[in-house]
């Protein structure tokens, strides 16, 4: 019996978490939309992920807010962001706005930055501009 | 964001990797103690 | 079952724990001497302990793979010894790579954790490979618990290259991989040489480990033999055929 117990919890357990984890995956697999798609969506309420690269100068802080726009593949979106953005967020990073959608504007609740695979010591060595457009 | 405030993040990391580390291989190393004990008690 | 060779129980060797410690001030010197990056700062240097963790988990479960394999053909209890040490390091390198994740996560991303692909199939990956473990534990019987824990450490390899390649196949929050690509490698060439180096040193880190985990799972084996040897004859061994013939 002590040895079928020690068996049973743990494979409980175990496909227990297993179970919740494949639940979130399927929605992990379309972890965000793009600009284009984006566009093409119809307004909702229903909540959504956007990523794309911060247009360099179109930054405007405000008091609780800050909007920018982003860009991929030459499609662009205004974004208004409700809360403060991560420590890294600037001109020209990559970010994933979490929030919805009204046909004209991106409301975002949740902003992640996304650091792209470049690695450099120097700043000027960076490759800022929008050449990689992102599968779709 | 103000290198201090990345430099205790870095601290945590490796005060983490190495903390980790020191911990499994002894765990190792007093399981490997144990069982020896016992080896040479049955024997 | 045949007894291993006393000669392999010859007192334990303790250069295997030099070599660890030896491993890591090399990757720590090499971490905190190279610049930095950019844009993430001194953030970048967790990358050093971060990449090779992951690296060890995918070795680690390749090596269980490979143990595993070996005692579905050979029949030797030492490749499956092989296989359940590399497993035991693989978790701890799973969860330590995870952890680190975390904690590179909070101050670039600006979240600890996502359910994004590469996230959640590694936490998967993590707890399959436990999974492995407890497996181990549903029977004393060495060679049953050598055949159930060597046919899923072989079909559970399929999850490494799912994991890796994760960034590529989805759309993560994780970016995609720098090193090994198409393009080349995407990073400075000091940090690539930093990087070569502290996986380089984890990787031998990994063997002294596995010399000491194997000489751990050696002993554990000696001593159930010599417990299965006392206990005398197992509560089914007393059933007999009954003599139908009526014996002489």
């Amino acid at each position: 019996m002590r040895r079928y117990a020690r068996f049973v919890i743990p494979a409980v357990v175990i496909i227990g978490v297993l179970g919740f984890l494949m639940v979130n995956l399927s929605s992990s697999l379309v972890y965000y939309n793009t600009p284009a798609e984006l566009q093409a969506r119809d307004a909702s309420d229903a909540s959504l992920r956007l990523a794309g690269r911060v247009v360099p100068g179109s930054v405007v802080e405000n008091e609780a807010t800050v909007a920018f726009t982003v860009e991929d593949c030459d499609t662009t979106v205004s974004v208004v962001h409700v809360g403060a953005p991560p420590q890294l967020f600037q001109d020209g990073i990559m970010v994933v706005v979490g929030g919805t959608w009204d046909g004209e504007e991106f409301a975002s609740s949740e902003m992640f930055v996304k650091h792209d695979e470049q690695y450099r010591t120097d700043a000027e060595d960076y490759d800022r501009t929008d050449h990689s457009c992102t599968d779709s | 964001m103000d290198p201090s405030v990345e430099w205790n993040w870095v601290l945590l990391a490796y005060g983490l990797t190495y903390g980790a580390l020191v911990l499994f291989t002894t765990s190792i190393a007093i399981r490997i103690t144990k069982a020896r004990k016992k080896l040479a008690g049955s024997a | 079952m045949t007894s291993p060779e006393q000669s392999e129980l010859s007192p334990s060797s303790v250069w295997p724990w030099v070599v660890m410690a030896v491993a890591g001030l090399v990757t720590f010197v090499a971490a905190m001497s190279v610049s930095p990056d950019a844009v993430q700062g001194q953030l970048s240097r967790i990358m050093y302990v971060h990449v090779p963790a992951a690296w060890l988990a995918y070795l680690a479960f390749g090596i269980t793979m490979f143990g595993s394999a070996m005692y579905l053909w050979k029949k030797s209890l030492k490749w499956d010894r092989l296989a359940h040490s590399s497993a035991e390091i693989g978790v701890f390198f799973t969860g330590l790579a995870i952890a680190l994740g975390m904690t590179w996560a909070k101050p670039t991303w600006g979240v600890w954790w996502t359910w994004d692909a590469r996230l959640t199939l590694t936490a998967i990956m993590f707890f399959v490979y436990l999974g492995y473990l407890a497996l181990r534990r549903t029977t004393d019987n060495l060679e049953v618990r050598a055949k159930r824990a060597s046919i899923l450490g072989v079909v559970a390899i399929i999850q490494v290259p799912l994991v890796h390649f994760s960034v590529v196949w989805w759309r993560s929050l994780h970016q995609a991989p720098t090193i090994i690509r198409p393009e080349g490698p995407d990073m400075d060439t000091s940090m690539v040489v930093t990087l070569l180096i502290a996986v380089a040193s984890f990787t031998v880190m990994y063997v002294a480990m596995m010399i000491k985990r194997m000489e751990l799972a050696h002993l554990e084996d000696e001593i159930t033999i010599e417990e299965q040897s006392h206990q005398g004859p197992a509560a089914g061994d007393a059933v007999v055929a009954p003599d139908l013939a009526g014996g002489v």
